[in-house]
């Protein structure tokens, strides 16, 4: 009788694989359809970001982090801003409107992410619905991101000091209305896929994380929360007003891809919570530090007040200057813990700015969750992981 | 007796010898400089001691001190947490010496100890040129395959040495020397007056980087 060796062989999956949720390259080593190694090259979206921060004043350094993780937009800002107003310290505190009105576009980024993560996903293993179902969804939460910046992805809306501008009259209002329906939305998505045979199939005991595995990979976020770290920066570090508002922190049992994907429907929930909350306390006031050296007078002051001018020109010209200190903040963006690290060396650059991105840790455990699984089941980790390129390579 | 007092007597009783000082900057953050030939076995001692149990690497960044700092190149800084001590972090800096020209920079790696630092060392390796040793798989990760040179240092400039394109004659990928079409303009660093001050300023400025060791 005659025995053929059979080998192992090596797949490229990606770069524009369109279940690679972006420009991903893995090399896959199989054996028939079980993958025996994953090994994934990134890299093909690095811009040099933080580079580019060096060269840019801080204000101009801003709307680089929408375009990091460019689905949940106003989370990284918002981490970005938290970073300099800790930096200046006592001349740039926010107002509490202010932080109110930050809290409420977090959390609606939250769903916005959340709804794109979710349904992608299920596009990926084959379900079209919802995806079609949420988009209309994330089509309203982008209306509101234009309505309170007049862009509906970058919106720069959230700055150091506060927001650039004050929401518009009504805003509050249609969020009611949004939030009060969404939860049904929630429900119809839910009835799909929650019990789903095949969604179930497809991920149940896929793409196991332990809790062991979370604390060395440094996985944050629901990837953590999936396996029972209950470890949430909203809670353990609270910015802005998230101290004052209740709201559960989801923990899975399994650290499963189908537990993420419970964890990542209940945080939606949680967020619709958190948002009725702010709306119902949400006092009036100012939406920016009053100090003028820090945050650009209003075109209206302009018209009546030489000095105005003066600080409209200096700001936007020279900017402001931070003295030598270093800071490093992480907030609770969608996909895990966002950080920024700043140092600052006196001058109105700043002298390093290092960005922490969820998703990188995340996709340097594609290899432990992966091997041992499918090749389908690569396409439903990286789904589950919720990866977003533009933050992976910065 | 605050958590971050607590945290810091145990760690300066223990490892007095492995480090040069302990500050604690706010209510949840310890900062530790330690002593470059000892950061593998006082970061091991955090990890794996049963009281502090800091086995969550958050982060590794690295800063480029280039001409800022006698002696000093490069600063690492691995932030590590605890669910055991959840409301302090501990940021451990060690700190990487000018080499000759020509020799390599280098310190050990803590992959070892902490699974999910292999990405960041690489990624460290790509960007800054620091060598780890002990780290199994250190590619570069998120430059070009065949790139030159590191580009998060300070002497590498913005635009880069080379730029990538698609030739049609030869249907392949060929690489050129950076033409700006127009002159780089670094607008605040060369042209304004403040900034002339500044660079001035910082030329001047003595650069205080004294570390004590507060005895506890």
């Amino acid at each position: 009788m005659e025995f053929s060796k059979i080998n192992n062989f090596t797949m490229n999956f990606g770069p524009q694989h369109p279940a690679a949720h972006g420009v991903l390259r893995l090399v896959l080593e199989l054996r028939g359809e079980v993958v025996e190694r994953v090994d994934p090259h990134i890299g093909l979206l690095h811009r040099g970001t933080e580079k580019l921060i060096e060269n840019k004043t801080y204000f101009q350094a801003l709307p680089y982090f929408d375009r990091l993780d460019y689905v949940s937009m106003m989370s990284q800002e918002h981490c970005y801003s938290l970073a300099i107003e800790k930096l200046v310290g006592q001349s740039l505190v926010v107002p509490m409107r202010a932080q109110y009105i930050r809290v409420i576009f977090s959390e609606l980024t939250r769903i916005l992410n959340h709804l794109l993560a979710i349904t992608t996903h299920a596009l990926d293993i084959g379900a079209l619905t919802p995806f079609l179902w949420a988009f209309e969804e994330r089509e309203k939460l982008m209306e509101f991101y234009e309505r309170v910046s007049g862009a509906r992805m970058h919106a720069a809306y959230i700055r150091p000091g506060g927001v650039s501008q004050d929401i518009p009259i009504g805003l509050l209002e249609d969020i009611y209305q949004f939030i009060s329906k969404f939860s049904t939305r929630i429900n119809e998505i839910e009835e799909l896929l929650t019990n789903n045979r095949v969604w179930k199939q497809r991920l149940v005991n896929i793409g196991i994380v332990t809790m062991h595995n979370v604390l060395e990979l440094g996985f944050t976020g629901v990837m953590a929360r999936g396996s029972g770290v209950p470890f949430d920066v909203r809670r353990f570090r609270p910015y802005d007003v998230y101290s004052l508002v209740n709201f559960d922190i989801p923990t899975g049992f399994n650290g499963d891809c189908y537990d993420r994907y419970l964890i990542r429907i209940e945080e939606m929930r949680q967020s619709i919570l958190i948002l009725e909350q702010c709306l119902a306390k949400i006092p009036f006031g100012f939406i920016k530090a009053n100090n003028k050296k820090f945050t650009p007078p209003s075109r209206a002051d302009m018209k009546f007040s030489m000095e105005s001018v003066i600080h409209h020109f200096k700001f936007f010209s020279q900017n402001y200057k931070i003295n030598e200190a270093e800071i490093y903040t992480t907030v609770e963006a969608p996909k895990g813990e966002f950080g920024v690290y700043i140092k600052a060396d006196g001058s109105e650059f700043p002298y390093r700015c290092r960005i922490r991105a969820p998703g990188f840790f995340h996709l340097q455990g594609l290899s432990t969750m992966g091997i041992g699984h499918m090749i389908a089941d690569i396409v439903t980790i990286i789904g589950t992981q919720d990866i977003v390129f533009g933050e992976v390579d910065r | 007796m605050l958590e971050n007092q607590y945290l810091s007597i145990l760690i300066s009783s223990i490892a007095k010898k492995t480090c040069n000082a302990i500050f604690i900057t706010n209510f949840n953050s310890i900062k530790i400089a330690l002593i470059q030939e000892f950061h593998l076995s006082f970061i091991q001692f955090l990890a794996k001691d049963f009281c502090l149990n800091y086995n969550t690497l958050v982060d590794l960044w690295c800063v480029d001190y280039f001409k800022q700092i006698l002696n000093v190149r490069f600063q690492l800084s691995y932030y590590f947490r605890s669910l055991l001590h959840i409301n302090v972090d501990i940021t451990c800096l060690t700190h990487i010496h000018e080499r000759s020209y020509g020799s390599i920079y280098s310190t050990n790696s803590i992959s070892s100890l902490y699974k999910g630092v292999v990405w960041l060392e690489r990624e460290i390796w790509d960007l800054y040129g620091i060598f780890f040793y002990n780290n199994l798989d250190l590619r570069r990760i998120l430059t070009d395959y065949g790139f030159n040179g590191y580009p998060f240092r300070k002497d590498f400039p913005v635009f880069g040495y080379v730029e990538v394109r698609y030739d049609e004659v030869e249907s392949n990928l060929v690489s050129e020397k950076v033409i700006l079409a127009q002159e780089f303009r670094n607008f605040y660093k060369k042209t304004s007056a403040w900034v002339l001050l500044y660079i001035i300023n910082f030329s001047l400025k003595k650069f205080y980087f004294v570390y004590f060791f507060q005895n506890l």
